[in-house]
């Protein structure tokens, strides 16, 4: 951490605007995520390792040593990061509401990487409130491989990816009000993924490489839990 | 799979706001500075 700040005198002064929501993962590494997990910020509770938030997370959900963050990057980063194992998953649940009812957008973004023979079906970041999964970004393999976004179990694909780089993806729920109103005010996703290398605009682009369109409406609970997962196999 | 660095927010520059480099936060800095020091004008 020390390091890191020194580094950044000198070359970057990064001034991130103030997220709802930030974890790095800055735990001890080899432990699994766990009860006593509680940084970064915007969280009300823990990692735990099921929707209702009582079981403990499994053993493969570990804290592993290093950054995913490249070397060359400006972003902030801590000295850890996740790493799941197959079917793994944990949750955590969000401080603030998401009005997903209303005309909001909200974003979300993360550094991903998944080793290439170890591909599995689905791996990724969830919005999973009231036990269901209702928004999803990451990647699939489960109708085509790539990048993907998937709402209500709705899932759309796009941006192939060889599994041998981290990439840094952005994604974004588009909020509207009312339920099955109409295509004007449906619900829609948005993900793009960012190679090491390629420039991350500073503002947000025009078109997305993965859109996830509806004609209904997602409702997320007021504090949706925030779920890590891969799966291998059926979900 | 490896995940790192999460961040929801409402924004874009929230979650992927490239940050300005300090150099040019320094050098905003260096000319305001130097606009500030002006030489005294000297009188006979």
């Amino acid at each position: 951490m020390t390091l890191a700040l020194v580094a950044g005198a000198f070359l970057f002064d990064p001034v991130f605007a103030a997220p709802l929501v930030y974890e790095g993962f800055g735990y001890t590494p080899q432990e699994t995520l766990g009860f006593d997990d509680n940084g970064g910020t915007g969280f009300s509770t823990p990692w735990r390792g099921s929707p209702g938030l009582i079981l403990p997370v499994e053993s493969d959900m570990t804290v592993a040593a290093g950054s995913l963050a490249p070397s060359a990057s400006p972003f902030p980063s801590t000295n850890e990061h996740a790493d799941a194992g197959d079917g793994a998953s944990a949750f955590r649940t969000m401080a603030v509401s998401l009005e997903m009812n209303a005309n909001e957008d909200y974003f979300v973004s993360f550094l991903f990487y998944m080793q290439p023979n170890t591909l599995s079906l689905l791996g990724g970041v969830s919005f999973f409130p009231n036990g269901n999964e209702e928004v999803f970004f990451g990647w699939s393999a489960q109708s085509s491989q790539g990048f993907a976004v998937s709402k209500l179990g709705g899932l759309s694909s796009g941006d192939s990816y060889s599994g041998l780089e981290t990439h840094f993806l952005v994604g974004k729920i588009q909020a509207r009000p009312g339920n099955m109103t109409g295509p004007g005010l449906s619900d829609q996703l948005f993900l793009e993924a960012y190679a090491p290398g390629e420039t991350v605009p500073a503002n947000e682009p025009a078109t997305y490489s993965v859109v996830g369109q509806t004609t209904e409406n997602i409702f997320l609970a007021e504090h949706p839990q925030h779920r890590l997962q891969r799966f291998h196999g059926a979900r | 799979m490896e995940l790192d660095e999460i961040r929801v927010g409402e924004t874009w520059a929230d979650v992927a706001r490239v940050p300005e480099s300090s150099a040019g936060v320094l050098l905003g800095f260096a000319a305001m500075a130097a606009m500030k020091r002006r030489p005294c004008k000297v009188t006979a």
